[in-house]
């Protein structure tokens, strides 16, 4: 079918060439995911935090636990995107894997999820500048307002597609993680003796603190501090080499995060003894790690580490509000959600509608809990940060089954291992996880067990899945063209076209 | 009167602001993307090309008396065993060089010139603007007609401006062609009408290139 010019005789691949300078790498994908996942705002808000509202020092064990269970997740995970085109990695997978149904309640609870992670940040941006704005100006501003500031610039630089320059990104990502480095050294080089403060600090890296009751509530945290490890199969179809750079890149992210922030847990115990940290946590809260490096490093280093802090949390911030817009962009452009929702700005390529919705859903709840008069940390920044935690766990969970399913169908080209004891395994272990973290919620709101909001909050995820569930069945009743273009994201309009 | 251009330099009159500026009016992926999409199109209007599912398949030897289109085509017919899907020749044709070669045919004729940034220049990015009255009329001209075919409901299947008021709806310049805010919402119901009749051979392309738009949407590449 495909005729040939005599008069050309092709040397090299120079088309293939031409495109691969433009490609991504592996270092570029790992780049992307870790600018995501925000490590000092984990570092700083996240794990002194989980220590003073769960009062349990297993933190540490538990990274490390999930990213081994998400490193069994990612075995299936990365060949998937091998074979699928991805718009939106787990709902596109859900949808390949149980069905368009499946698809579009994956679609709707993964609007939840990202919406919710990306509003829990207003809650951090206070904690980290109000002690910087107090030192140098001897302002003491109320967090809110310290929120729509960010929340300004947040909805401002998405509308005009503007990411932070990499270069600068590049820079600041390598601050964070060289402040938790020194941190953590300075912690090690800190030992207490007392009351066998060392011996207990070991003691949380053994596998047995896994087993402790609720080990479900530090599951959530640590499933929070990986948040952004699915993104790098997105860039699946922009990488150099396919098959090799997203898993590499994968892999890699998931060991770094589960390294980085469980032996820094872990490192946090050795100063003072696995007891009291959790005191001294409930008592500084998110400046927990800056009051114990100030005992040993000099004004100017805790200065620049709190600087790094804030600008964590607003790179975060616009990271995640950049990728919840995009995934409105694939929904409007599949049909899922109004048209509307997958155009673009001309200009800046920036998803207007889906920017707009964003910025509107944050400045209702800033408003909301500023109204209410509620403590930001514990409650939209920690408590929205692990629903959100929660959420992700929901979608991996029901990725990793869709996966099953899905090299079930198709078991050519795949051994044994990749296509079904791995995802089988990582579906069960993730299972297991979300079980425990339910029955654990009530320890990361803070609130008695049995409290009825321990399963309000989660219900939410169950209530966007029904509405997702019956949103698929109006599709495939009233546009049924459209419903066959679920789950293809961008690649929708040339689908539509491939029976002409 | 208006010289007749090619569809691609017609479209590239309404990517770029020649009339003021100079510079795209879309970010620059996606004004490289949408560039090769007409000329592919050309090649396709011009039965040289066609494409089958999502990839591209050379019709015939007969080479096309345009040279940057001969070029293609030859570059195409010799690669197309190793590359033939549609969104790997939009990604390698919206490249900087081709940018470049579908300028040059306007510059060429007298329409636009190249602004390149000086040496010391803080500048970095190449612009095109009208190179005379003359000039100015031309890379007005697209826009205008258009304009006047969507206010008219004047755009039949078989018209080539069909296939550019495509092109530019795939790359969303709808808005910027329709300026009138108050007929903007009939005249995008007339254009998604006249757009169910695009030619079959033409709807691949210019899907390719609404995808090719949104999955650099997705990956950052705005």
């Amino acid at each position: 079918m495909i005729s040939r010019s005599p008069q050309y005789l092709p040397q090299a691949d120079r088309i293939g060439q031409a495109l691969a300078r433009n490609r991504l790498g592996v270092g570029s994908v790992v780049f992307f995911v870790l600018s995501a996942a925000a490590p000092l705002t984990v570092v700083a808000g996240v794990l002194p935090t989980g220590y003073a509202a769960t009062g349990i020092t297993g933190l540490p064990i538990a990274f490390l636990a999930v990213g081994t269970v998400l490193a069994l997740f990612a075995v299936g995970y990365v060949e998937m995107a091998r074979r699928v085109a991805n718009a939106g990695a787990f709902y596109t997978y859900i949808t390949h894997g149980l069905g368009r149904p499946s698809g579009v309640a994956a679609a709707w609870v993964s609007l939840l999820t990202y919406n919710t992670l990306q509003v829990a940040l207003y809650g951090g941006i206070g904690a980290a500048a109000a002690p910087l704005l107090a030192d140098w100006l001897g302002w003491d501003l109320p967090w809110w307002l310290l929120a729509l500031a960010m929340w300004l610039l947040v909805g401002s630089l998405g509308l005009a597609r503007v990411d932070i320059n990499g270069k600068i990104l590049a820079l600041l990502l390598s601050g964070e993680v060289a402040v938790i480095v020194l941190f953590g050294l300075t912690n090690l080089a800190h030992p207490t003796f007392a009351a066998g403060g060392v011996d207990m600090a070991l003691s949380a890296l053994s596998p047995a603190s896994l087993f402790s009751p609720g080990i479900g509530a530090l599951l959530a945290i640590a499933v929070l501090g990986f948040v952004g490890f699915e993104a790098a199969v997105v860039y699946s179809e922009e990488s150099r080499e396919p098959g090799r750079t997203v898993p590499t890149a994968t892999y890699i992210s998931i060991a770094t995060i589960a390294l980085l922030y469980g032996l820094f847990a872990w490192t946090m115990q050795i100063p003072l003894g696995s007891d009291a940290i959790v005191e001294a946590s409930q008592k500084h809260g998110a400046e927990t790690i800056f009051v114990m490096a100030g005992e040993h490093l000099h004004p100017t280093v805790i200065t620049v580490a709190r600087i790094l802090f804030v600008t964590s949390v607003f790179a975060a911030a616009l990271a995640v509000h950049n990728t919840t817009g995009r995934y409105v962009f694939a929904l409007g452009r599949e049909g899922v959600l109004p048209s509307i929702f997958g155009r673009t700005s001309p200009r800046s390529g920036a998803p207007i509608a889906g920017s707009l919705t964003q910025s509107a859903i944050a400045l209702a709840v800033i408003v909301t809990f500023a109204v209410f008069g509620a403590d930001p940390v514990p409650t939209l920044f920690f408590a929205g940060g692990a629903l959100g935690g929660l959420g992700i766990l929901l979608l991996a969970s029901a990725t990793a089954i869709a996966i099953v399913v899905y090299f079930a169908r198709r078991p050519r080209g795949l051994g044994l291992v990749r296509r079904r004891w791995a995802p089988t395994a990582a579906a069960v272990l993730l299972l297991a996880m979300l079980t425990l973290v339910l029955f654990n919620f009530h320890l990361i709101l803070g609130v008695p067990e049995g409290d009825s909001l321990a399963w309000v909050l989660p219900s939410m995820f169950v209530f966007a899945t029904m509405l997702g569930l019956a949103w698929a069945a109006l599709m495939r009743a009233t546009r049924p063209d459209q419903y066959q273009q679920v789950g293809l994201g961008a690649d929708a309009d040339l689908a539509s076209t491939r029976t002409v | 009167m208006h010289a007749t251009q090619p569809l691609c330099s017609d479209l590239f009159n309404l990517v770029w602001d020649t009339l003021r500026t100079g510079r795209p009016r879309l970010h620059r992926t996606g004004a490289g993307l949408t560039l090769a999409g007409g000329l592919l199109a050309e090649l396709v209007l011009a039965e040289c090309l066609a494409v089958d599912g999502e990839h591209l398949v050379v019709l015939g030897h007969e080479r096309p008396r345009d040279p940057l289109l001969a070029d293609m085509l030859r570059l195409i017919a010799g690669e197309c065993g190793r590359h033939s899907a549609l969104l790997t020749w939009l990604d390698y044709l919206g490249r900087e060089e081709y940018i470049s070669r579908v300028a040059d045919r306007l510059i060429v004729a007298g329409v636009i010139v190249r602004d390149a940034p000086g040496r010391f220049s803080l500048r970095r990015d190449v612009r095109y603007v009208h190179a005379s009255q003359q000039g100015w009329a031309t890379c007005s001209w697209p826009a205008t007609r258009l304009r006047y075919a969507l206010r008219d409901r004047r755009l039949a299947p078989g018209d080539r401006d069909l296939v550019l008021a495509a092109l530019a709806d795939a790359a969303e310049l709808t808005t910027t062609i329709l300026e009138d805010p108050e007929e903007r919402g009939r005249q995008q119901t007339f254009l998604r009408q006249a757009l169910q009749d695009l030619p079959a051979q033409i709807q691949p392309v210019v899907a390719g290139v609404r995808t090719a738009i949104g999955k650099a949407v997705l990956t950052h590449r705005t």
